[in-house]
């Protein structure tokens, strides 16, 4: 991961009367890293990648894609970036192959070193067997690997994508997120927008959480959990009852809270794997045995939980 | 070069499209195919599809010249006698589209071959012809012996016999007036000298007609080649209205693949890439002027070879063709910046492409009425399409090229007020 900045927004506003889609969102992406936008259904990811690949103009605020502003420059932007559209934007009535030729020279790209790429990017997204059919007899995850493809023909800086894995099946959405890492090992920087916690906590070195067109918290994973001053979980169940020593765990340094309910032990702590064997230690000395064990490190989901009051998905 | 591989895409599009093929080719086509044969044109493929069709003539000619005044001494032509001329005449080169004609010896052989149906009309030169012209002498009456039924084909040979009868009486009176005019002056003509000079005029005044070519066919014929031609040219005005109709379609239809690649989001992507918007909408505009240039020269070249319709010269035809074209595209264009959807493009089709291009074809309705053809033509000028439709006549019509680019201009005037309105609108929707 370098240091130098590939993306930076300020403070950008777009409204779609009376929804405040974009509401003075600011934040950096790191030069070769996978940067995250996590949030649910009408956050506000596609109208803010709009605006950062031109497509939509800001009400105020910019931002600079590759050190080119995006009101001021829009075609030094354009040139650097490539965009995976949200919904699969291609020509059904071409073949895959016909419809990457055609995107290729839409970005200047021609003749020899033209159908070149073609050939490595077929082979990136393995469609190689399949090049000459036509996309509409393409299924789902097909279309959208060749909707990734079209957006790495000319090897941009970096690559904006919205949700490409959007309702396709778990083979090829593995093979997506394969490709992604792929493209960041190959220096690139990608912008990646997803609603799903998983592909987010795979991914991205750094995550940007949006909800209602604000966005409410940005840094890497481990940042982000402890930014919300959010705790592992360790649930377990004793033999018999144990007030003294749920009131010994209450005092164990580290633990934060002890919660009995109907025989369930809820222990928050900062570090689950530090205390646990304090845990042990106080339970055999009071003569408890520890049936079962139950250990939930906090994930972004839990964070968002946290910062939203609301589940990711809902 | 960006501009073009937009356009190919587009026109590879809608040439593959077969509801477009349709709309393009198949329905302007049918819809001058059913009108020709509502007007009863036959399949012939030529102009000719509305000529006279020819008639089958046995010719008996029985003229016995007139002793009395022996013809031209020096002159052993045996068609001297007025019979003669006249049999001449109907086989003669000029008549040979109208009338075939068979020789036969006798009256009864003649009225025979019609009575069988092997002619349609029998011509019978009575033995007096020649007399009876000269002298003004009764029982001279040239019979017409015919099919009861028909009235084009013996119509026509009455009207060659008349004309030529006419001619010969002509000649009688002219040799009465001058044999008086001399006597009157004191110069008594022998009556044989005026005869020879009379048949020498004769002579050399068939002579003439036979190798000028200025044989004039008059009164029922002219008036069935003049209706021809008029039906000849409402089917070229409706096959003009039909194309410029459905061209203004054609534009319609290829501003909405604007629409189209917007709903399926690839024009959104092609303003992503390192290609300017001004050439993604160039390259639209293109391939919807391409897509009208080349449904008009196909629809051109089809009626042509199909209904026979002479479009006209290379170059007028160009002119009418490009700002057609051009106006076509901006007309979709424009119509276009108006709409969010294709699905509100059905009504825009229904209501706008085709309530303007009806106000053109009033032109067309009207062509034929006499007391409405000014009005409709002043109607449909308050549309594009009738700017072109009235190109397309003027050039059908050979006017001048000033009236021609008079027309164009106005074209380009509408092509560049729609154009600029749509083009603004659609800018302002896309950042
Ligand atoms: N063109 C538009 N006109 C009106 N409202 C819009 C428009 N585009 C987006 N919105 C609204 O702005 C809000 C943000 O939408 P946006 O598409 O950016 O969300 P998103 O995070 O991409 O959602 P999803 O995960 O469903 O794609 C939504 O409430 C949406 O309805
Ligand atoms: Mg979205």
């Amino acid at each position: 991961m370098g240091t130098t900045v590939a993306v930076q927004v300020r403070d950008l506003h777009k409204t779609f009367r009376p929804i405040h889609a974009v509401d003075g969102v600011s934040f950096d992406v790191l030069q070769g890293e996978i940067f995250s936008l996590l949030g649910p259904n009408g956050a506000g990811k596609t109208t803010l990648i709009s605006m950062l690949s031109c497509l939509l103009k800001p009400d105020s605020g910019d931002a600079l894609v590759m050190g080119h502003s995006i009101s001021a420059e829009p075609r030094l932007v354009k040139a650097s970036i490539g965009v995976v559209p949200q919904e699969v934007a291609l020509y059904g009535d071409l073949s895959a192959r016909e419809n990457l030729l055609f995107w290729g020279k839409m970005q200047d790209l021609r003749g020899i070193p033209l159908a070149r790429r073609v050939d490595e990017v077929l082979e990136v997204i393995g469609l190689v067997d399949r090049q000459k059919d036509r996309v509409s007899t393409y299924s789902g995850g097909m279309k959208r690997r060749v909707n990734i493809a079209v957006a790495l023909l000319h090897k941009p800086a970096l690559v904006i994508m919205d949700e490409p894995t959007v309702g396709i099946d778990p083979q090829s959405r593995r093979s997506i997120l394969d490709n992604v890492k792929q493209l960041r090992d190959q220096g690139m920087t990608v912008l990646y927008t997803t609603h799903y916690m998983e592909e987010a906590q795979e991914l991205s070195d750094h995550v940007g959480i949006m909800d209602h067109g604000k966005l409410v918290a940005v840094g890497t994973q481990q940042e982000l959990v402890t930014s919300v001053g959010e705790l592992d979980r360790i649930q377990l169940r004793l033999t018999g009852p144990a007030d003294g020593l749920l009131q010994t765990w209450k005092g164990v340094e580290g633990i934060h809270d002890v919660s009995s309910d109907d025989g369930l032990i809820t222990v928050l702590a900062a570090d689950s794997n530090r205390v646990l064997p304090r845990l042990f230690e106080t339970a055999a000395k009071e003569s408890v045995r520890i049936t079962s064990v139950d250990i939930q490190e906090p994930n972004l989901e839990a964070v968002f939980l946290r910062l939203t009051g609301r589940a990711l998905r809902d | 070069m960006k501009a073009l591989d937009i356009a190919l895409k587009d026109l590879r599009h809608s040439f593959t499209s077969l509801f477009g093929l349709m709309f393009m080719f198949a329905i302007p086509l049918l819809m001058v195919g059913l009108f020709t044969v509502a007007f009863g044109g036959t399949s012939t493929s030529k102009p000719q599809a509305f000529s006279i069709p020819v008639t089958k003539v046995v010719l008996a000619n029985l003229d016995a010249g007139d002793q009395t005044h022996d013809l031209d001494p020096t002159d052993t032509d045996p068609s001297t006698t007025a019979g003669d001329i006249l049999a001449h005449l109907f086989t003669s080169d000029e008549l040979t589209s109208l009338v075939a004609v068979t020789t036969v010896a006798s009256a009864d052989e003649a009225r025979t071959a019609v009575d069988k149906r092997m002619a349609e009309v029998a011509v019978i030169i009575p033995p007096a012809f020649t007399k009876a012209c000269v002298e003004g002498a009764a029982g001279g009456a040239v019979e017409v012996y015919q099919d009861p039924t028909l009235t084009l084909g013996p119509g026509i040979v009455r009207a060659i016999i008349s004309q030529s009868v006419d001619e010969f009486t002509s000649v009688r009176v002219m040799q009465a007036t001058l044999t008086k005019g001399l006597t009157t002056a004191g110069i008594a003509p022998s009556p044989e000298k005026v005869a020879q000079a009379v048949q020498r005029f004769i002579n050399e005044t068939i002579k003439t007609q036979n190798t000028s070519g200025s044989l004039e066919v008059e009164a029922p014929p002219m008036k069935q080649q003049k209706s021809a031609s008029i039906l000849a040219t409402i089917l070229a005005v409706s096959m003009a209205g039909m194309m410029v109709f459905y061209v203004f379609y054609t534009g319609t239809a290829g501003a909405e693949s604007i629409l189209l690649e917007q709903e399926q989001g690839t024009l959104q992507r092609l303003f992503t890439t390192r290609t300017a918007p001004t050439t993604v909408m160039q390259g639209k505009m293109l391939a919807i002027l391409l897509t009208t240039i080349i449904q008009m020269i196909v629809l051109m070249l089809a009626s042509a070879l199909a209904f026979g319709i002479r479009w006209g010269g290379i170059l007028p035809i160009a002119i009418a063709l490009v700002s057609t074209g051009l106006c076509a595209s901006a007309f979709g264009i424009f119509l276009m910046s108006f709409l969010k959807t294709t699905r509100q493009a059905g009504v825009v089709f229904g209501g706008v492409v085709t309530a303007t291009g009806m106000l053109a074809l009033v032109s067309v309705f009207t062509m034929s009425v006499p007391s409405a053809a000014r009005l409709g033509q002043q109607i449909a000028l308050f549309v594009p399409q009738g700017w072109s439709l009235l190109a397309f006549r003027q050039v059908m019509d050979g006017a001048p090229v000033g009236r021609l680019l008079t027309s164009a201009a106005v074209l380009l005037a509408w092509t560049a007020v729609m154009f600029l309105i749509g083009r603004t609108r659609m800018a302002r929707r896309f950042a």
